[in-house]
């Protein structure tokens, strides 16, 4: 029997584009779906790579999701959970970023047999050391290993410092305050900035058990979790819809304090039964039989912690449109460290400067006199002569005219550039037009106007 | 070993490490035991020499050049023991005392030694009754202070915590009153909160974390070593700031005050080694245990008595002459007998007899010339000299000092007894007492309390004592002496807590207590006066000795610890904290009560109600609502407690004829609107809450008050009318069991209406 069952969120909405039928999980970086390499991740530890897999997705991306893993060497469950995927209106998108983790993930609960659980997201982009993390959920007899990050500092290239490229918004990324006990790697509390006013309370009974404790500000969470089924059943038994904003905290909460986790089941009616079916399984034989086989595992007692371990490697959530172009810089590199092919650019053209870090799909056509450098492009993109493209990402099917300058910008699929365009820090949605000599500086190009304010904001509740 | 005494040769100015001991712990209830005693707790011994000793010991091993002694009121007794003991032969350049017999304080102690203008340069300070027992060097702490100094030029002062494993609460070595909550730094362990209040919640502010690559950390009550490196600006910010008493005042003070925040603090947190600062009993039985089990190796009495010996030797062969001269009082503790270590850490010092029979099991000390007769078990105990343990006794985690007897067949656990006491046969001691000097316990006598026990120091101790040893075995001659003297003050239940001794040294008689120490037994419990401060407001001694109470309730605040480093909990602040309503409320009830039972005069219990106002941080309408519920209230609570007595209404009536309405005519006069309308809201509200106890006899109320003058017939209308418009307005839902009271009102305006018509 396995020990644990891997369930990947490959939800999210892809908001870079306005073409919402790319799912965030199939965003080419490096030109390949994001998905694909939080498959590398799972499959780079050999007990989470033989584990059942679960894909939860939306019902819209079903298909498309399915036809690219359908590709790969993997076998896979895909689980679509319910969402209004019929109307693209505004409303009806909030709806669905206010279904929760812990909801999507009740409808696929039935199908949990192992002890363990492995939640991980597809955002997830670097190399991930999973071996410490597992073996410290082994070793501990955890409830929980989560694994966290270092907020990346927007890194500096060089001299160069790196802009954002399109409409200047301010990502504010909310502080997070870990509690954590660092001989022992043990998490003992958990706040979120956004249900702080000016104080960080520390409880008197928390310190009383952990006497020496440090908060950590520069680390962010990395939704990597190893959980027991034991306890995310009580999540599951509980009201809340997300798991990392609301379930985390308070059980890290219970735990430390040694209360039972059944507390945080509100309702009491929910109590009563769990107490009754505790009290029928001790006395009743068969009913324990019936309960292994359900479970396979024993969900009466939660014992052990929280522990978190954190990787030095440079792991980052791609979220926003810096993470974005972070994670293209460096996906040649990540590819190469997972299936030894180096995806870079190779060919060599005749009057046509292509710098060795550059990955450029198949079905190109580049014109002559141009320069590229430091850029990812995407399949079946035509580019003219005496184009100068530097330090950008280009998707699929993208048609730059001759002359134009391209610095920091990300050109979305189908777009056509005109001719002698100047562009820099920008981004072009998909499917625009860009008429001849624009000269553009900072801006977003997209076919909604109001589109909204935050690109490539990832459904954040994990 | 030798090291350490070329301190005399390789004498330096530059390099000199200067420690200031405090040797009080400004403990007022640890003062009171010691007074009792006359020996302050640092001289106390531990495993046959002064605890002290030990403290100087280790400074000298870790090369400190000038060690500072500011003793409080027991000078005299620090000074001789200075003046006998080894240390100043061998080191009587460094070793200074300065004596401060008015201090109160740390604060006072530190500010004389600025007056003296005598440190210009870092030096540790120890301010736990300056006896830290460690196993570490401390001039490592010096360069540790400096490196912060290096770093900001602002820090002046390092504290020193030993960490703790996460039972903290457990360890033996943690008492309440080490409790401190450190925010710090965990790169720079600069220090940003420190707080010694006991909260259930922490709050730490946003803003600190907003400094950039800051990571904090939490030391929630690591073991308090009492210790800190200062830079000399710490005397000096004790100069211009007299309200810092304490260390805590004084670390809060530089943290938070507006002026002076210009200042640092660092911490230091020592991960090994062996560290306890010995400031209450519980420690120095603690410390004292734990250098029989060896923790604080080297610290361990057959090493120190061996390194005596050596600089002892050095020190005659340098000044033998001197020596010589002063060979008589080498034996203030008789510390020259050698101690031999013998297995399972029993250490035996000079000669002593022990029976083939007894079984010393292990962790024991056994002083010079004391005698362990057949069938004793001992185990964990430091029995001091010249004590003499009879057969088959069992002492247990205890500690015996000198020239003590004690009985046949008796068991004590977890004690501490000074010198001259004489324990009698079958005397069982289970827990946490201490018996002070000549204290008798008598035969049989068990005693299971935490408690410590007195003699006067007005009787000669060895007149007795001899006495005893003579008619040992003869009870009834001894009891019939000491009866005489406990007969006078003795009350029924003197073994409560609750009563209250004047101090022993403004009695002429002592007064032995016969109920706790048996009718052959000498010696009372130590009571201590400021500890019952709440209980007096209780009203039961309000017009004893609480003249000078208020010097001790400032100390109070200052030593919320008990002598064992409990924390003391006080139930009442006097006025100063926020007291709810309900504290308020039971204070009222009580008054009342006591007024039904004594019969007091109305005025006299109107007094008594308006002075407890200004106790009570109450606002008027709290006040008066509270006396209108206590009147209503207190007439239930008898009918609950005797339910087959009268109905409410009729003890209403009693307590209403006789004393509440001449209250509530005083408070709620019937010209005041106000205060008559808060009288039938508040009357309302009872009813309401107890429909059916006090609900149903509205009408009866309101007609005993209305033909008692107490309310205006007018108001009563108006007010029912404004509560009727109430209800129509829905603003008030009547519940169906409440339909009952609601009748019984409308019947009686309706009948107060007619009368009116009537007339």
């Amino acid at each position: 029997m396995k020990e644990f069952t891997v369930i990947l969120y490959a939800g999210g909405n892809n908001r870079l584009s306005t073409d919402l039928s790319i799912p965030k999980a199939l965003l080419p970086i490096g030109n390949r779906p994001l998905i694909w390499f939080s498959l590398q991740i799972i499959q780079s530890h050999p007990s989470l790579a033989s584990s059942p897999l679960l894909i939860l997705t939306s019902g819209q991306y079903r298909q498309i999701l399915d036809d690219y893993l359908s590709t790969l060497n993997i076998t896979y469950e895909l689980i679509v959970y319910r969402q209004h995927h019929e109307s693209t209106s505004d409303d009806q998108q909030q709806i669905q970023d206010e279904l929760g983790t812990l909801d999507i993930l009740r409808s696929c609960y039935s199908r949990i047999r192992t002890e363990s659980i492995c939640l991980i997201s597809c955002d997830l982009f670097g190399k991930v050391n999973l071996t410490s993390l597992i073996n410290m959920f082994r070793v501990r007899d955890a409830s929980l290993s989560m694994l966290l990050i270092k907020t990346i500092i927007p890194s500096t290239t060089g001299k160069e410092t790196i802009i954002q490229p399109g409409q200047k918004i301010k990502f504010t990324t909310e502080p997070e305050f870990y509690t954590v006990d660092q001989s022992t790697n043990r998490v003992t509390s958990i706040r979120l900035k956004a249900d702080l006013d000016e104080y960080l309370p520390l409880r008197q009974n928390i310190l009383a058990k952990y006497p020496r404790t440090i908060i950590r500000t520069d680390l962010v969470d990395a939704h990597l979790y190893l959980i027991k089924k034991s306890c995310l059943d009580i999540a599951i038994r509980s009201d809340y819809s997300s798991f990392r904003k609301e379930f985390l905290p308070k059980m890290i909460r219970q735990m430390a304090i040694d209360q039972p986790l059944e507390d945080l089941i509100s309702t009491p009616a929910n109590r009563t039964t769990m107490i009754r079916q505790q009290t029928t399984d001790l006395d009743d034989n068969a009913d324990l039989s019936r309960l292994l086989e359900e479970y396979d595992c024993d969900n009466q007692e939660i014992r052990g912690g929280c522990y978190y371990s954190t990787d030095e490697t440079q792991i980052f959530r791609v979220k926003h449109v810096l993470s974005y172009l972070e994670a293209n810089r460096q996906a040649s590199l990540l590819i190469l460290s997972y299936t030894n092919e180096d995806i870079t650019f190779k060919e060599r053209l005749e009057q046509i400067q292509i710098s060795s870090d550059c990955v450029i799909g198949d079905g190109h056509d580049i014109g002559k006199k141009t320069t590229i450098r430091r850029t990812i492009i995407g399949k079946n993109c035509r580019i003219e002569d005496k184009c100068k493209i530097i330090n950008c990402v280009l998707l699929d099917n993208v048609h730059v005219k001759e002359g134009v300058t391209l610095q920091n910008s990300i050109i979305c699929s189908r777009s056509t550039i005109g001719s002698k365009c100047e562009i820099q820090n920008s981004i072009i949605c998909s499917n625009q037009q860009i008429e001849g000599n624009s000269k553009l500086n900072g801006e977003t190009i997209s076919a909604i106007n109001h589109e909204s304010e935050v690109y490539m904001v990832y459904d954040d509740e994990q | 070993m030798i090291e350490s005494t070329d301190i005399n040769v390789d004498y330096c100015e530059e390099e000199r490490l200067t420690c200031v001991l405090v040797l009080d712990t400004f403990n007022i209830y640890i003062n009171e035991i010691v007074s009792h005693i006359s020996l302050p707790l640092c001289l106390w011994p531990i495993n046959g020499r002064p605890l002290l000793d030990y403290t100087i010991h280790t400074l000298i091993q870790s090369n400190i050049q000038e060690i500072i002694l500011l003793a409080t009121s027991y000078s005299n007794e620090i000074c001789s023991y200075i003046m006998n003991s080894q240390w100043l032969r061998t080191y009587s350049k460094f070793i200074k005392l300065i004596p401060y017999k008015e201090a109160r304080s740390l604060g006072d102690c530190l500010r004389n030694l600025e007056k003296e203008n005598i440190i210009n340069r870092n030096f540790l300070l120890l301010y736990g009754n300056g006896t830290l027992l460690t196993s570490e060097k401390l001039n490592t702490l010096f360069s540790v202070h400096n490196e912060n100094i290096r770093r900001d030029r602002n820090c002046i002062m390092t504290l020193v915590y030993r960490q703790l494993n996460s039972n903290h609460f457990e360890h033996p070595s943690y008492t309440d009153d080490q409790h401190v909550f450190v925010l710090r730094d965990n790169n720079t362990h600069r220090v940003y909160d420190y707080s010694n209040e006991y909260l259930d919640k922490y709050q730490i502010s946003l803003d600190l974390f907003k400094q950039p690559n800051i990571t904090m950390e939490i030391l929630y009550c690591p073991l308090d070593c009492r210790l800190a490196i200062c830079s000399p600006d710490v005397l000096h910010l004790f100069q211009d700031n007299f309200d810092f008493l304490t260390i805590n005042e004084f670390v809060q003070g530089v943290l938070f005050e507006a002026k002076i925040t210009s200042h640092t603090i660092y911490s230091h947190l020592y991960e090994t080694g062996y560290f306890l600062s010995v400031h209450n009993l519980r420690l120095y039985m603690k410390g004292t245990f734990d250098i029989l089990r060896r923790w604080s190796y080297p610290l361990v009495p057959e090493i120190i008595s061996s390194m005596d010996k050596q600089l002892f030797s050095i020190v005659t062969t340098l000044v033998s002459s001197q020596i010589k001269l002063n060979d008589s009082d080498v034996s203030f503790y008789n510390i020259s007998y050698p101690i031999i270590y013998d297995k399972h850490n029993i250490y035996k010092q000079g000669d002593i007899k022990l029976d083939r029979l007894s079984n010393i099991e292990q962790d024991v000390f056994i002083g010079h010339n004391s005698q362990i007769l057949s069938g004793v078990y001992l185990r964990r105990s430091c029995i001091g000299q010249n004590c003499i343990i009879d057969k088959n006794t069992q002492i247990i985690n205890s500690i015996l000092w000198n020239h003590i007897q004690i009985g046949e067949n008796c068991i004590i656990k977890n004690s501490i007894i000074c010198n001259n006491v004489l324990i009698r046969n079958n005397v069982q001691i289970d827990k946490e007492c201490m018996l002070c000097e000549n204290v008798i316990i008598g035969t049989n006598v068990h005693l299971n309390q935490r408690m410590i026990i007195i003699a006067s120091n007005f009787i000669t101790s060895t007149g007795i004592i001899d006495e005893i040893e003579i008619i040992k075995n003869d009870d009834i001659s001894i009891s019939s002496e000491n009866v005489k003297c406990s007969n006078s003050k003795q009350r029924s239940n003197s073994t409560s807590s609750s009563e209250k001794f004047i101090n022993s040294s403004n009695e002429e008689i002592i007064v032995s207590n016969s109920d706790l120490v048996g009718i052959d037994g000498f010696g009372k419990e130590l009571i201590f006066n400021f500890v019952h401060d709440g209980q007096a407001e209780n009203f039961e001694d309000t017009d004893n000795d609480e003249d000078d109470d208020s010097d001790d309730d400032d100390k109070n605040q200052l030593n919320a610890f008990d002598a064992w480093g409990y924390r003391i909990e006080r139930r009442e602040n006097r006025g100063s904290s926020v007291i709810s309503d309900d504290d308020f409320q039971e204070e009222v009830i009580r008054t009342l009560k006591r007024a039904y039972m004594e019969n007091l005069k109305p005025n006299n219990i109107i007094d008594e109600l308006n002075i407890l106002k200004p106790t009570y941080n109450v606002s008027p309408t709290e006040f008066e609502q509270s006396i209108i519920r206590a009147i209503f209230l207190l007439p239930l609570e008898n009918q609950i407690a005797n339910p087959e007595q009268l109905n409410y209404w009729n003890t209403l009536k009693l307590t209403m004829d006789k004393i509440s309405q001449t209250i509530l005519k005083n408070y709620m006069k019937i010209t005041n609107e106000q205060a008559q309308m808060l009288l039938l809201n508040e009357i309302d509200l009872i009813c309401l809450e107890y429909i059916q106890l006090i609900g149903v006899y509205i009408a009866n109320i309101l007609m005993y008050l209305y033909d008692n003058d107490v309310i205006d017939e007018q108001l009563i209308l108006k007010w029912y009318e404004n509560k009727q418009e109430k209800i129509k307005n829905n603003q008030l839902i009547i519940k169906l069991e409440e339909e009952i009271y609601y009748d019984k009102l409308k019947q009686f305006v309706e009948w107060l209406q007619n009368a009116e018509s009537d007339v």
